[in-house]
């Protein structure tokens, strides 16, 4: 055996932690069941961490503001910048053809 | 007879107390030697050894002896070192100061010692600290743990080769710390 083996092999010994380890941790275990007993007896049933009702209703806040703004912003679009054009706004956004007479007899193939 | 490991856990499961705290007096002494050897004496190294078996406590449902208890036990206490050794880089004023403070006793038989005693552990704990995290666990595992390679590279789930460079690499600079300029 090389002596830094040796060396840090000898330490081993009194590497110990201060007596009453098994009650320190015996302790903590109490109290981590406790908190999770408490934990379950307060979470309602089904509605618990893996459901699809708690996901749902956690996206939902952002889902609704999300479509609050997007409806928001082309209110104003509409309003703002698309009183000039021959068919409707969000047509105009999708960069589709404006819906005229002449238009519709074209796609119709007459 | 003294109850199996698998004996302990199926009653720990079952909410036996006693079984668990067993389970605790069997591998307090492992779990130590990996913890301090990892961050040095202290609350931490008490906290991490605690934490150690909170979580095997939480994990008793799971853990269906894939692993042998003690290998088990040495994986959580690693990788739990590892955390606090970067949690403590990141809050550095957390150190512990680890001088042994004993150069204050009297001269008596026992206090040269207890001092020789405290002054050997200081090197290697000098030593130990510095060293990289990934060769430091090597060396823990290895030479405090008793661990082969083999066991060695399967708690910290590595290749044998890597174990065995790692702890090449660690000696070197180890000679250089422990030797007569270290």
């Amino acid at each position: 055996m090389r002596d830094e083996e040796r060396w840090i092999r000898s330490a081993a010994p009194e590497m110990k932690f201060e007596p009453g380890f098994r009650d320190r941790v015996m302790a903590r275990v109490r109290e981590v069941e406790q908190a999770e007993n408490l934990e379950s007896r307060t979470r309602r049933p089904g509605r618990g961490p893996d459901t699809l009702y708690f996901h749902l209703r956690h996206a939902f806040p952002r889902l609704a503001v999300a479509g609050v703004i997007g409806l928001v912003g082309l209110g104003m679009y509409t309003l703002i910048g698309g009183a000039g054009l021959a068919g409707s706004p969000l047509d105009a956004l999708l960069g589709m053809p404006p819906e005229t007479l002449e238009a519709a007899f074209i796609l119709g193939g007459v | 007879m003294a109850p199996t490991d698998d004996a302990l856990l199926a009653r720990a499961r079952g909410g036996d107390e006693r079984a668990f705290a067993t389970i605790v007096d069997r591998y307090e002494q492992r779990v130590a030697v990996t913890v301090i050897g990892m961050l040095g004496p202290g609350v931490e190294a008490e906290e991490t050894g605690q934490e150690v078996f909170v979580r095997l406590y939480r994990s008793l449902d799971r853990f269906r002896g894939e692993a042998a208890l003690g290998t088990y036990l040495t994986r959580i206490a690693v990788n739990l070192s590892l955390t606090a050794l970067n949690k403590r880089k990141r809050w550095y004023e957390r150190f512990v100061d680890l001088s042994p403070g004993q150069e204050s006793a009297p001269p008596t038989e026992d206090a040269l010692d207890r001092l020789e005693r405290g002054q050997r552990d200081a090197r290697v704990r000098k030593a130990l600290d510095s060293l990289p995290e990934d060769q430091r666990a090597v060396v823990v595992l290895r030479w405090l743990d008793d661990l082969s390679t083999r066991e060695t590279a399967e708690v910290l789930t590595i290749p044998e080769g890597t174990v065995m460079s790692r702890l090449s690499r660690a000696m070197d600079r180890l000679r250089r710390e422990l030797g007569p300029d270290g």
